[in-house]
């Protein structure tokens, strides 16, 4: 579904990512790991339209999105959680979803699937009129999912959801996505959290250096060395 | 006593102009982290609207000054500020001063600088006296109008989607787009509704002192922008308070400075802005110091 | 060949010869200068009116200069400093208008202010310490909030001093024509003051405050990580900036002899911020450039606006016109090249004299155009 081929993006005269090609089929569950300062958010940034690249292209079923601004990205059918969550704090609970449902005109549907998510996550529900950011860590990760689920994406891309929170809600989270794509939403999870994200997709990319270093599959031993090296750029001796 | 009561019917119908100005400044500040000093000009071609369409019944007249001048606001932003979108800090506030004093000298070049005259809603300068208090039609058209537009732009920011899109645009722009929020759509909202509001105060100070200059934005504008700055940057509420705050104390200073140094009321007020800033340098409600603009 | 057969081998590659680290770093202000020379002498050989204009222009300079070492270098867009012009002429006309002139025009100055009557010199000194003066009361509490609300705190203090300008009667006759300074800046006097204006940017640029300054500018949040006080580089840059331009505000006052308060309000502001920017807003050749482009502009545009006829068409008089055409070329820079005609560098040091590894840029530019580190 998502082709990124040879990618390029420069931040003035750094090169955050040098020609990395990745690819995300339908239906898949794909992670992305590596270390900070690898790219991971840039690509993001990059597929999401917030950045301008330098060279290689990006497509979504065969649709160039290059150039594409970001809010007709997310029409394409592509909806980004971004690092950090990104909620709209000093907008209601409820006005957070709202505006995840910005590309859709069918409103009868859309009251539809919110009644689905307040079901799923009720805490949601009793929020819905307090200001967003009044909720914790973890519900603002699980609002932050959930805005970016109305938009009834084709793909999901989720940058870091883990960051911050604590491991029982990261287990909730996990497991929640495990729960939409077994519903047939495409996933693409970028962590930092190796081990987990191995476990749960079922392909992962390693991107080092700004390029792609390694594909590892879901029942591939992990190679701890190999790892490490691409995590702090040396072998560990010994 | 009678003196304090009306200074404070004079304070609340200066203040609730200032207010307005305020909001329309801050509106586009939030969504565009720009200071637009062409607001000045907004108001001042308001008013000449208003001269040239003298003599037509005041419905027509409102209905087409506050269109006219949302109009201009939003070609002002399609034309000069569009193409900067995205800028450095100075080069966005030197843009809007160009912007302000090109629509100034156009005003100058076609018809001229002197000071003109032109009766619009003079009936509501008839006072009637209430307790003692020399109360005018227009000091309560003032406020109702502040109130009725006050109410207007927070349904419009709470109970639409536009707005809501707009209050999501002006917490984090970048977020909102990766949303689906339309970029040039929120921001043509803003200075639509930002230049409806410039057209009140424009209406409210025709009425009041039946003259228009290619100058007289600035005033009013002024106060602005400082309450922009000093109400908490992005802050909306801020904005507003910070404006009507201003307009009260300088009616206030104004009244009760003697009379050798009541020219200097402005310096006086902006002597008190500058101990304001020393004391609390992010702003009446805190502000976002440094924001990128997406 | 000498005689004995043997060959001495000749170095195929010609050396390059370094150039000396006090050429390399004056490079810039000595082209600067030079060039503003040869705009001297071309004023001085002219007719009186263009004399005038290049007169002017150089009394201009001195002013955007003088913006240039604070809005250039602290990258904080001031609205307000041409308050210190007016501080400065204002200052300097006091002192150095004759005696009995001053008996009638400001018939109640103490007695003392009166009597004086200073020269050239004295009195832009006196100009120049009003304005410091002022710059100073106002500078902490501006200097340390964001650079937006400088901005348009700046902006208040223009309005504020041209509101106290022009009803503080007694002292400078409100918004009557304040007259009678003698005409002391001729074209080199002007002319001096510009040169020295541009060498004590640059030195003061190149200083380690002047870089500190500009470390606030590119990155507020590094350069505090390293310990520099925002706050205080700025102070020193804007109380700089206040004595160079309160120094054009009291050229000025020499130059026209007399003027009032608007002469250092809007239009003024906006002419220097034209200048400034035009030229490149960043760099001291962009303030020296911009002003000598926008001057000549200027005068250009002023006769079409006085009506000209250029053979077969006669274009009539229309007074406004070169106000509104600067703000279109203004415009047009900020939107198709926001750096101006500099772009933001120096005058850069010709290839052949830098030092032999590929262009090593001249001391003192401001981004090197050189290739990207090896990725």
């Amino acid at each position: 579904m998502l082709t990124v081929e040879d990618l390029e993006v420069r931040y003035g005269r750094v090169t955050a990512l040098r020609g990395a090609s990745i690819r995300v089929g339908g239906g898949e569950f794909v992670g992305l790991i590596g270390p900070n300062g690898a790219g991971k958010t840039t690509l993001v940034s990059a597929i999401a339209g917030v950045v301008a690249t330098a060279g290689g292209t990006i497509e979504l079923e065969g649709v160039s999105l290059d150039g594409m601004l970001p809010e007709k990205i997310v029409g394409a059918g592509v909806s980004v959680v971004p690092e950090g969550r990104q909620i709209f704090a000093r907008l209601t609970v409820a006005e957070n979803l709202e505006l995840g449902a910005t590309i859709r005109t069918d409103r009868a549907e859309v009251a539809a699937d919110l009644e689905g998510i307040y079901q799923r996550l009720p805490v949601l529900r009793r929020y819905a009129d307090q200001l967003a950011g009044k909720l914790s860590g973890g519900e603002q990760q699980m609002l932050a999912v959930a805005r970016a689920m109305i938009a009834r994406p084709r793909l999901l891309i989720l940058d870091e959801p883990s960051l911050g929170l604590a491991p029982l809600v990261i287990d909730d989270m996990f497991a929640w996505l495990r729960e939409l794509h077994a519903q047939g939403i495409t996933i693409l999870l970028v962590e930092q959290n190796a081990a987990k994200t191995i476990a749960a997709a079922d392909r992962t990319y390693v991107l080092g250096n700004g390029r792609v270093e390694r594909e590892l599959a879901r029942g591939d031993e992990v190679d701890p060395d190999g790892l490490v090296e691409s995590y702090l750029g040396t072998r560990v001796e010994g | 006593m009678t003196s304090v009561l009306q200074t404070i019917v004079d304070a609340l119908s200066f203040g609730s102009m200032s207010a307005l100005a305020a909001l329309g400044i801050a509106l586009v500040f939030g969504v565009m982290r720009l200071i637009n000093f062409a607001h000045a000009e907004l108001i001042m071609l308001g008013a000449y609207g208003t001269l040239v369409l003298a003599g037509a019944p005041w419905p027509i007249v409102v209905i087409c000054v506050v269109a006219f001048v949302a109009l201009i606001a939003v070609g002002m932003e399609r034309v000069a500020f569009r193409p900067v979108r995205g800028a450095s800090m100075a080069t966005l506030l030197v843009t809007s001063f160009a912007v302000s004093y090109f629509l100034q000298n156009l005003v100058i070049l076609f018809e001229g600088a002197q000071v003109k005259t032109l009766s619009f809603g003079v009936s509501l300068l008839d006072p009637f006296r209430v307790i003692d208090v020399r109360i005018t039609w227009l000091d309560l058209v003032t406020v109702v109008a502040t109130l009725a537009m006050l109410g207007a732009v927070a349904a419009i920011l709470t109970r639409t989607r536009t707005g809501v899109q707009l209050r999501a645009a002006t917490e984090n722009f970048r977020m909102a787009r990766m949303v689906g929020v339309r970029a040039n759509r929120v921001i043509a909202v803003a200075f639509a509704m930002s230049g409806a509001l410039a057209a009140t105060v424009s209406l409210l100070l025709v009425a009041q002192n039946g003259t228009v200059s290619p100058a007289m934005g600035l005033q009013p504008a002024l106060i602005g922008f400082v309450a922009t700055v000093i109400g908490g940057m992005g802050s909306l509420i801020g904005a507003v308070t910070g404006g009507f705050a201003l307009g009260v104390i300088t009616v206030v200073f104004q009244a009760s400075l003697p009379v050798g140094l009541t020219p200097y009321t402005d310096a006086f007020v902006f002597a008190i802005v500058i101990g304001f800033l020393v004391l609390r340098p992010n702003g009446l409600f805190g502000a976002r110091l440094t924001e990128e603009r997406a | 060949m000498s005689a004995s057969g043997e060959t001495a081998v000749r170095s195929p590659v010609k050396v390059e010869r370094e150039a000396h680290p006090l050429l390399r770093a004056s490079w810039t202000p000595a082209v600067l200068v030079a060039g503003l020379l040869l705009i001297a002498l071309f004023g001085a050989s002219s007719s009186a009116v263009l004399q005038q204009v290049v007169t002017t222009g150089f009394v201009y300079l001195v002013v955007v200069v003088g913006l240039y070492t604070f809005v250039g270098l602290s990258g904080v867009v001031s609205f307000g400093h041409i308050s210190f012009m007016g501080i400065g002429a204002y200052a300097c006309a006091l002192v150095a208008i004759p005696a009995t002139m001053k008996g009638v025009l400001l018939p109640t100055l103490p007695g003392w202010l009166q009597s004086i009557e200073l020269g050239l010199f004295a009195s832009v000194a006196v100009g120049a310490v009003c304005a410091l003066v002022f710059a100073a009361a106002i500078a902490w509490p501006i200097m340390r909030i964001s650079g937006l609300a400088a901005a348009i705190t700046l902006f208040a203090v223009l309005i504020v001093v041209n509101t106290i300008g022009t009803n503080w009667d007694p002292v400078t006759r409100g918004t009557r024509t304040m007259l009678g300074v003698p005409i002391e800046t001729t074209l080199w006097v002007a002319f001096g003051f510009g040169v020295v204006a541009v060498l004590v940017a640059w030195v003061f640029q190149s200083s380690a405050a002047g870089l500190r300054l500009k470390m606030t500018r590119e990155d507020e949040f590094g350069a505090r990580s390293l310990g520099v006080s925002v706050a205080r580089a700025r102070i020193w840059g804007f109380l700089l900036s206040a004595v160079i331009i309160g120094i054009g505000g009291a050229l000025y006052a020499h130059l026209q002899g007399s003027f009032t308060p608007a002469d250092f309000y809007l239009r003024t502001t906006f002419l220097t911020i034209v200048m400034l920017v035009v030229g490149g807003m960043h760099s001291l050749s962009g303030a020296v450039i911009g002003t000598m482009v926008i001057t000549g502009l200027q005068q250009l545009l002023n006769e079409v606006q006085d009506g000209i006829s250029l053979g077969v068409v006669t274009i009539s008089s229309r007074p406004g016109i070169t106000q509104v055409a600067l703000a279109v070329v203004l415009l047009l820079i900020l939107v198709f090249r926001s750096e101006g005609i500099t772009g933001g560098r120096e005058i850069p040091l010709p290839r052949r004299w830098r030092s032999g590894n590929g262009g090593q840029p001249a001391a003192g530019a401001d981004t090197p155009a050189s290739k990207p580190p090896a990725a």
